[in-house]
């Protein structure tokens, strides 16, 4: 009995330790970019919104309505959205979090997922305060969550991702996968979904996509920092969608910006997110500026939906095909033409270079980083891999590293 | 395989019908007074895009009893064209009479759309006896040459040929004359109406018929629906001679006039079951559809 | 004004004239390259299909008057329709047939109920393909027949015969003969009857599925013969797609060729309408494009994705 008070009461102390250290991380890296050059109020909104991702009672006093923790972008918001949910994704960029995931996991574990199990396991978290747990299985780590989490709490709910995109069974498969999701939600919020509400959802997640695509064009015209426009795409969900989207315009209405000629690069591979922001920081400090990204937290948080069928099965249809064949995460297997965006995005708004992000223990874009080299390179452009992970230890490296990029760049 | 058996359901419908045509049956007719008569050959679309019609002569009864041709006095062919339609009057030209094996024929040709009437005379004494024989008949020709037409011939001046009896009809021309569609009969007698004359009618489908003309003089002909003719195809046609015959000024008249006739285009039109299995057939089709529409439903495990 | 909205008014446009402008003395021709049915009294147009399957310019040809004015005739009906479609290419399809419209303004109705649309499976769908091609040999060899081994003439305009548009656009005049059933014969009756049959089936897919018709129709097959030559091009940035397959999911004639295309820039494919829905819905900056003369007349923008997309359907 004692034994076990003890190792409780020492697993408190260690959750104590690492929600001081936690909020430390978040103040220490809100103060770093209030004092950016480029820091304006209009930026105030989206920072205290992040901030909520510590304080998960508070997130969902201010939501009012049941949580629905999302990991990746495969399952369709709209649809949480219509059965009155409301969506959070679990992206964690906290270094003070892995700490208590360090004796489950691998030492070479992917950092997000140290991070993710460690939310996990602290005494505020917001994976527990969800009314309902979504885990497509995109990478293996992602397919693991179930395993790694199901013992302590009420089993999340898997959905089977087709790795292939492009052929009918795959397409087929994923819209069963789509359909049995809607049962799912139906049975657990008690309600029925109605077509109306999901096509006023559709509406609104594609106005949310139209302030998306002029935040990415305040971007490529080098009016908006990589940095920043990361935090405005990291905040995407931790507020209601109408609120975030509103506030982006209002941002964009206040938003002046300021000439910047730096050398641009494309910041491709891993996903980065609050507080991890070392990467970007890294590569403005070193004199670049990141034009266009395709991260499943900046880009590509969100994407079109054209639904062309107005009834249920037609709405569910264009929104099952909009997270998986309009979705480019590595995972799949048929994906070459994912390279397509890059290379687009590159030539169409002259970019010279590619910062190739790699979280150590992240697989799928670790693997896929070389077949990308050599289609970069083959295109005429430069290339830099960065791996790294959420310490801060090897920022002087890197920034020699990106600094002698830029000069190639330049 | 199931697709193959859906591809080509029309072609397997469509050569089953050719197997469905019709036999033409024909009719009997009594042995009259022989007579003068035109038939209508097959027209000719030329080359050119105009229009031959060539027509054949016949004496003797219609249409089996052939009787060779005895020595006539004299045999001319003229036709009149263009036509007014009121009067009925117009250009008369001679038509030369082109002896075949077969038989005579002569040839119509129009590089316009023009109607046109085609008269043959006849005569010959028998047991002393003058017989005029007058065959006559009226068409539109569809010709459709480009260039713009010039006369060929001079019109001959005056009426050649001896119109003492006459048959005309009312309408005169109709481009696409058709059973069920009634025609008036109207026997001349130096442009006089015969009143209660009697007129022999010649068809090839029907058994002859003797009508006579009202007091007015007219005999209002309803051609009958024709089975043998309605298996041919639209553009099939038939003909229908009408024989009248008269006494007087010494000498003995028979004059004929030759119908073409298709089968009605419209009279076997049925809107109501069309419509009917319109309806039925969106019913069937709908219950089909919403039936199998279930399946696509994704089964809940 | 969005592509989908210009679309829909010139379709209603061509619509009202090429079914009422005879009323005004427009005549536009034996050759028109869409559905403009001559069994519409008011018509100011013909579709080719007539012309091409009859006596006066077309098939129902004897042999010997090929080489002649006729033949020549036939040809110079054939250089009419060919002109107009390589000026035009398929827009006689997805922007002026009034057929094609018809079924257009059906879908819209099933939308607006909010209908689920049917679905064909891709095997299925590529099955279909070659009826039209079918057809439209079989629309030309039986007037051969009719004309050189005697069938029966009573198989003369086959296709006519069986379209559905032959009695569904004269019901736009008020004119409902054209269901009728004609008992003069068997083969009359067999072919007006399944005339009706075929409307019947026509017009229920028409119900379900966007432009069912056209997956038939023998006057796209003899179109998309031209699909290599017409002036107006839809053409696919090959190295900027990122196979999202928005055009796939909203294409009417379910085409997933623009979608798979990764090795040549022309995608108009023997199916397609031109009706640009999937250029219009493609979020890809200049990845689908519609050139006339290799001179770009609309490309895909995220822009116009954003802007119009969601609000051409309310």
């Amino acid at each position: 009995m004692d034994l076990k008070n003890s190792q409780q009461s020492k697993i408190r102390m260690k959750q104590e330790k690492v929600k001081k250290e936690l909020q430390d991380e978040y103040a220490c890296q809100m103060d770093s970019l209030k004092q950016r050059d480029d820091f304006e109020p209009g930026f105030e909104y989206f920072l205290d919104i992040l901030t909520l991702l510590i304080f998960p009672a508070k997130l969902k006093d201010r939501m009012q309505a049941p949580l629905a923790g999302l990991y990746c972008i495969q399952a369709p918001l709209e649809l949480f959205h219509a059965l009155g949910f409301h969506p959070v994704r679990f992206c964690h960029g906290s270094l003070a979090l892995q700490k208590l995931s360090a004796a489950s996991l691998p030492a070479l574990a992917c950092p997000m997922i140290k991070s993710c199990l460690g939310s996990f396991l602290s005494e505020e978290s917001l994976e527990k305060i969800c009314d309902v747990l979504i885990v497509p299985t995109t990478c293996d780590w992602n397919t693991k969550i179930p395993e790694l989490i199901g013992a302590n709490l009420r089993s999340p709910y898997v959905m089977e991702l087709p790795h292939l995109k492009d052929s009918a069974r795959g397409k087929k498969r994923w819209q069963e996968e789509i359909h049995e999701l809607k049962n799912y939600l139906q049975k657990i919020s008690g309600r029925k979904l109605e077509r109306q509400r999901l096509w006023t959802s559709v509406q609104t997640y594609m106005r949310a996509w139209e302030v998306l695509g002029r935040i990415l064009e305040l971007r490529r015209n080098q009016q908006l920092s990589g940095t920043w426009s990361l935090i405005l795409t990291n905040a995407f969900l931790v507020d209601k969608v109408e609120n975030w989207t509103e506030n982006v315009q209002h941002f964009l209405k206040k938003h002046q910006p300021r000439p910047n000629s730096d050398p641009a690069v494309f910041l491709a591979g891993s996903p980065v997110f609050f507080p991890y922001l070392k990467i970007t920081e890294l590569i403005e400090e070193a004199g670049m500026f990141i034009k266009a990204d395709e991260l499943c937290t900046s880009e590509r948080i969100l994407a079109s939906s054209v639904p062309d069928d107005l009834s249920e099965y037609g709405l569910l249809k264009a929104l099952a095909d909009k997270c998986h064949r309009g979705c480019s995460c590595p995972t799949y297997a048929d994906n070459h033409r994912r390279i397509n965006t890059v290379m687009h995005a590159m030539r169409k708004s002259n970019i010279k270079g590619v910062v190739y992000h790699v979280l150590k223990g992240c697989h799928p874009y670790d693997i896929e980083s070389f077949v990308f080299e050599k289609t970069v390179k083959e295109n005429g452009f430069h290339f830099l891999k960065i791996e790294t992970g959420y310490s801060k230890e090897d920022r002087q490296n890197i920034l020699a590293r990106l600094e002698a990029f830029k000069d190639t760049i330049g | 395989m199931k697709f193959i058996r859906i591809q080509y359901l029309p072609l397997m419908i469509v050569l089953s019908l050719v197997v469905l045509m019709k036999v033409e049956p024909s009719g009997a007719a009594v042995v009259q007074q022989d007579f003068l008569w035109l038939e209508y050959q097959d027209a000719i679309k030329e080359k050119d895009g105009s229009m031959t019609l060539p027509l054949q002569i016949h004496y003797g009864t219609f249409p089996q009893e052939e009787k060779k041709f005895p020595d006539f006095l004299s045999l001319r062919a003229f036709y009149v064209s263009p036509v007014k339609e009121e009067t009925a009057q117009g250009l008369i030209y001679e038509s030369a009479i082109t002896p075949k094996t077969e038989g005579l024929f002569l040839n119509i040709n129009s590089l316009k759309s023009r109607p046109f009437t085609v008269f043959v005379e006849a005569k010959i004494s028998q047991n002393g006896t003058p017989h005029t024989y007058l065959a006559k008949t009226s068409f539109v020709l569809f010709g459709s040459v480009l260039k713009e037409e010039v006369p060929r011939y001079s019109p001959v001046s005056g009426y050649p040929v001896d119109r003492s009896l006459e048959i005309t009809t009312r309408p005169p021309f109709h481009y696409w004359p058709q059973t069920g569609q009634p025609v008036d009969i109207i026997p001349l007698w130096h442009d006089q109406r015969l009143q209660q004359d009697t007129v022999h009618i010649f068809d090839e489908h029907q058994a002859l018929e003797s009508a006579t003309t009202s007091r007015e003089g007219v005999l209002t002909y309803l051609p009958p629906d024709d089975a043998a003719l309605n298996a041919r195809g639209d553009t099939a046609f038939k003909q229908t001679v009408f024989v009248v015959q008269k006494d007087g000024d010494g000498g003995r008249y028979i004059s004929t006039c030759t119908m073409l006739l298709h089968r009605n285009r419209f009279n076997k039109h049925n809107t109501v079951m069309g419509i009917f299995i319109f309806g039925a057939a969106m019913l069937g089709c709908l219950g089909v559809v919403l039936g199998r529409r279930r399946r696509f439903r994704f089964e809940s495990f | 004004m969005s592509l989908f909205n210009l679309r829909s008014w010139i379709q209603g446009i061509s619509f009202l004239i090429l079914t009422y402008g005879g009323r005004f003395g427009l005549r536009l021709g034996h050759f028109l390259p869409c559905f403009a049915c001559p069994y519409v009294g008011s018509c100011s147009g013909h579709c080719y299909l007539m012309a091409l399957q009859g006596s006066i310019w077309g098939a129902q040809i004897p042999w010997a008057h090929l080489i002649s004015v006729r033949g020549l005739r036939a040809l110079g009906m054939f250089a009419g329709f060919s002109f107009l479609v390589i000026i035009f290419s398929k827009t006689w399809c997805g922007w002026i047939c009034p057929f094609g419209t018809l079924q257009d303004w059906i879908s819209w109705v099933r939308r607006k109920l909010a209908v689920r649309e049917a679905e064909f499976s891709e095997s299925f769908r590529n099955a279909l393909k070659p009826v039209k091609y079918i057809l439209l040999v079989l629309l030309i060899i039986i007037p051969m027949f009719i004309a050189n081994a005697g069938l029966h003439p009573d198989f003369k305009l086959p296709f006519c015969q069986l379209c559905p548009a032959k009695p569904l656009m004269p019901v736009f005049e008020g004119n409902f003969q054209h269901f009728a059933i004609d008992t003069t014969n068997t083969i009359t009756f067999v072919m007006s009857a399944l005339s009706m049959l075929l409307t019947a089936g026509f017009l229920v897919g028409m119900m379900f599925k966007d432009r069912f018709f056209c997956i038939f129709c023998p006057l796209l097959a003899l179109i998309s013969l031209f699909d290599r030559f017409g002036l107006l091009q839809l053409k696919k940035n090959i190295r900027s797609c990122t196979g999202c397959a928005h055009c796939e999911q909203i294409c009417p004639m379910d085409i997933s060729d623009v979608h798979r295309e990764e090795q040549k820039e022309p995608v108009i494919s023997q199916d397609c309408t031109l009706c640009l829905k999937c250029a219009e819905h493609c979020p890809e900056d200049k990845t689908l494009s519609l050139e006339f003369m290799k001179k770009p007349l609309f490309s895909s923008s995220r822009k116009y994705v954003a802007r119009h997309s969601i609000k051409t359907k309310r």
